[in-house]
């Protein structure tokens, strides 16, 4: 291996080997090594120094009146001053390659001269052609002095090689330089618009008002947006890895099942190279939150296969609960008017002939009693007239239901509503063997309603829960509790008894489970509190039943006012 | 069972009167006379029998008209007994004539639809009873003897 070292330059053979790199050599050096200028061309050109530098100040004034003739590289040009100061540069530069000194600071000064080149924006075809124009003038010099002057020619061809070489690596560090500046923004740029998609999506995902549970092949949970821990109350840290279904409850039955097989089919495709989206049809579940409260929601599911994530499957769910109470309550409404407007024209069919059957009955009695008739043909009259009075009331009751007075409302106190329905309650209470318990904060409570009406629907669930907990054996607890909201009052009528199936449409007009019963009752309380803007829940497992009436303490929202008037 | 007091408050306050002791108001000096409006003969012919048989003066007019010619006529009935409708036009305006003529004429109106008759009548005669069909006899009793 050969070493070049500064102290060591010399002339290489005729077959330079460019392909073997000394250690430590500058670029400068490879660059010489490569075009094979050695210290007899520095030498040489040296010596031709005082020949060519009378011409020098001519080639400069040549070379910028080639220029003038090119429109596009004048075009670098700012004016004539520059033009005149560069032209002396031209000069100066001439001189230095004839200096005879070819080290680092002349490697410097060269790279410095291409860097001026490529900051006044000097396309690098111009370089060239610039260079060309030298080169023709200098060489013309040197062929001028005869024989001697071949090897002159072939130094300064080397030489500015060299030259031109040193200042296109000005142009590449420039472009390199540009290149990373490019490259740098546009990372700048897709960092930024990358983080913005994100935040964008995230938000997107977060602050949507519906459920979106992201799940992997096993149904486990990995994603559990906002909305979801606002409806389900569990916070995602609690539910993150796992099963949806578990978490939430979801029933094995019905709708539940199909979701199940939804995702039973998602965990038998995953390997299977489907690309294919599936959107699931809306299944209604229902779930259970932290709280145990069951909620119902209707979900979709997107099976989307992608890899690189493990979410393949996105459930997005609306919860449904409030609408479905609202449509139910609408219903209602709607039903009660119709049956309304029906039980008016029903009613006068009804009790004009009743009115009729019971005078005559009356008669019948009156006359049977005056006459000694057998006792048990006037107790057969007044079977009659019992089952006549009994249709009546049924038809009161009914109307009372169907076509209820309009609320007459006045400010009413929470304690005393409850106080009353406990003492209107207290014989039946003891002949049962039923303990009534008040449970009412000490501080007043009043609001804006009907208390007349109020009234009747307390005591009517009061005498449901105690003729529900009488004969039931280790029961016979009644609590009527009344609780304040900032808005709202709440009633609770509590016993201990058997319960209700959960079926059962307790709410419905005509439906009893008491041999005597109209089927009414309920249906005129649940009419009230609905009137009034409030609403009748059942919470009932056996041992424990809750009939909750929650009331807007302002009084009914729409109607109110209007009664109001009507009654002054 | 339920009861609705603001639909009946007739018979509730009736319910509580039989409750006390009767009164030997109907054997009194003069008897009681009732004029009875009623279009349907039979209901009309039974109630006047009882009330007859209870020692009331009674008579009967078949409308609304019938009953205002009767009382204008003279000798006035203390009470008036009258079958309303709303879906008899006109008997509103006559009550309210009557009630006009014959400030101190007890009126009891019997009807199918006591919310709309409550109403209609309250407005026309003010003071005036209203007793739902099916018509407790007992109860009509007690507010007869009261109205006299």
């Amino acid at each position: 291996m050969v070493i070049f070292t500064r102290t060591q330059r010399e002339r290489r053979s005729s077959l330079p080997n460019p392909g073997l790199p000394p250690a430590a050599e500058t670029r400068f050096e490879e660059l010489k090594r490569y075009v094979a200028f050695a210290a007899e061309d520095a030498a040489l050109l040296r010596s031709f120094r005082d020949v060519a530098a009378p011409h020098f100040a001519r080639i400069a004034q040549e070379f910028y009146d080639r220029i003038r003739l090119h429109d596009e590289a004048h075009a670098v040009f700012t004016g004539e001053a520059q033009i005149a100061r560069l032209q002396r540069s031209l000069v100066l530069w001439m001189e230095r390659l004839f200096g005879g000194r070819y080290d680092e600071a002349y490697f410097e000064d060269t790279a410095q001269i291409g860097r001026v080149h490529v900051k006044v924006g000097l396309p690098q075809r111009y370089m060239f052609t610039a260079m060309a124009l030298i080169r023709s003038s200098l060489l013309k010099l040197a062929e001028a002095a005869g024989p001697s002057g071949l090897a002159v020619m072939d130094a300064i061809s080397r030489l500015l090689d060299l030259e031109l070489a040193i200042m296109l690596e000005s142009y590449r560090d420039n472009f390199v330089a540009r290149i990373q500046q490019v490259e740098r923004l546009e990372r700048q740029a897709l960092g930024a618009s990358l983080a913005r998609t994100e935040h964008r999506y995230v938000n997107a995902v977060e602050l949507a008002h519906v459920i979106i549970v992201g799940l992997d092949a096993q149904g486990s949970i990995l994603l559990f947006n906002q909305e979801a821990e606002r409806i389900t109350g569990f916070a995602r840290d609690e539910v993150i890895g796992r099963s949806l279904l578990d978490c939430l409850a979801i029933e094995e039955t019905g709708e539940g099942a199909e979701l199940r097989e939804i995702l039973r089919g998602v965990a038998a495709a995953q390997g299977a190279a489907s690309e294919r989206e599936v959107v699931s049809r809306a299944i209604e579940t229902a779930v259970s939150t932290r709280s145990g409260q069951r909620r119902s929601v209707l979900w979709q599911l997107t099976h989307a296969p992608s890899s690189g994530d493990d979410v393949c499957v996105f459930a997005i769910g609306r919860d449904t609960t409030d609408e479905k109470a609202l449509l139910a309550r609408t219903k209602q409404q709607e039903k009660l008017a119709a049956i309304g407007t029906l039980a008016a024209g029903l009613a006068h069919e009804i009790r004009n002939p009743l009115n009729g059957a019971q005078l005559h009955v009356t008669y019948l009695d009156r006359s049977l009693k005056k006459s000694g008739a057998h006792p048990e043909l006037i107790e057969t009259v007044g079977v009659v007239a019992d089952e006549i009075r009994r249709l009546g009331s049924l038809v009161t009751e009914f109307l009372a239901f169907a076509r209820p007075k309009p609320l007459l409302v006045k400010r009413v106190s929470v304690q005393t509503l409850l106080e009353r329905a406990a003492q209107l309650v207290a014989a039946q209470a003891h002949q049962h063997g039923v303990e009534v318990v008040l449970d009412v904060p000490p501080q007043a409570i009043e609001l804006e309603a009907d208390g007349a009406k109020l009234e009747q629907v307390l005591l009517n669930l009061t005498q449901n829960a105690i003729e529900a907990v009488a004969g039931e054996a280790g029961a016979g607890h009644v609590v009527l509790r009344a609780r304040r909201q900032p808005q709202t009052v709440s009633f609770e009528i509590e016993d201990d008894g058997p319960g209700i199936p959960e079926d059962a449409p307790i709410f419905d007009a005509f439906f009893s489970t008491k041999p005597q019963g109209t089927g009414l009752g309920l249906s005129i309380s649940y009419r009230i509190i609905t009137d009034h803007g409030g609403t009748l829940d059942v919470d009932s497992k056996r041992g424990r039943t809750v009939f909750r009436i929650v009331l807007p303490l302002d009084g009914p929202p729409d109607s109110a006012l209007r009664s109001r008037v009507e009654a002054s | 069972m339920l009861l609705d007091r603001d639909a009946i408050p007739l018979t509730t306050m009736i319910r509580c009167a039989i409750q006390q002791p009767a009164q030997a108001g109907v054997v009194s000096e003069r008897p009681v006379s009732v004029l009875v409006v009623d279009g349907e003969p039979k209901t009309a012919t039974v109630l006047v029998k009882l009330l007859r048989v209870d020692g009331f003066l009674v008579e009967v007019a078949a409308d609304a008209a019938a009953a205002e010619a009767r009382v204008e006529r003279g000798p006035r009935p203390d009470v008036l007994v009258m079958d309303v409708s709303p879906a008899r036009v006109g008997e509103v305006e006559t009550l309210r004539r009557i009630h006009a003529h014959h400030p101190t004429l007890r009126l009891v109106l019997v009807t199918a639809h006591p919310q709309v008759a409550e109403r209609l009548a309250l407005g026309a005669a003010p003071g005036c009873r209203i007793v739902t069909k099916p018509i407790d006899y007992t109860g009509l009793l007690r507010l007869l003897e009261v109205a006299a």
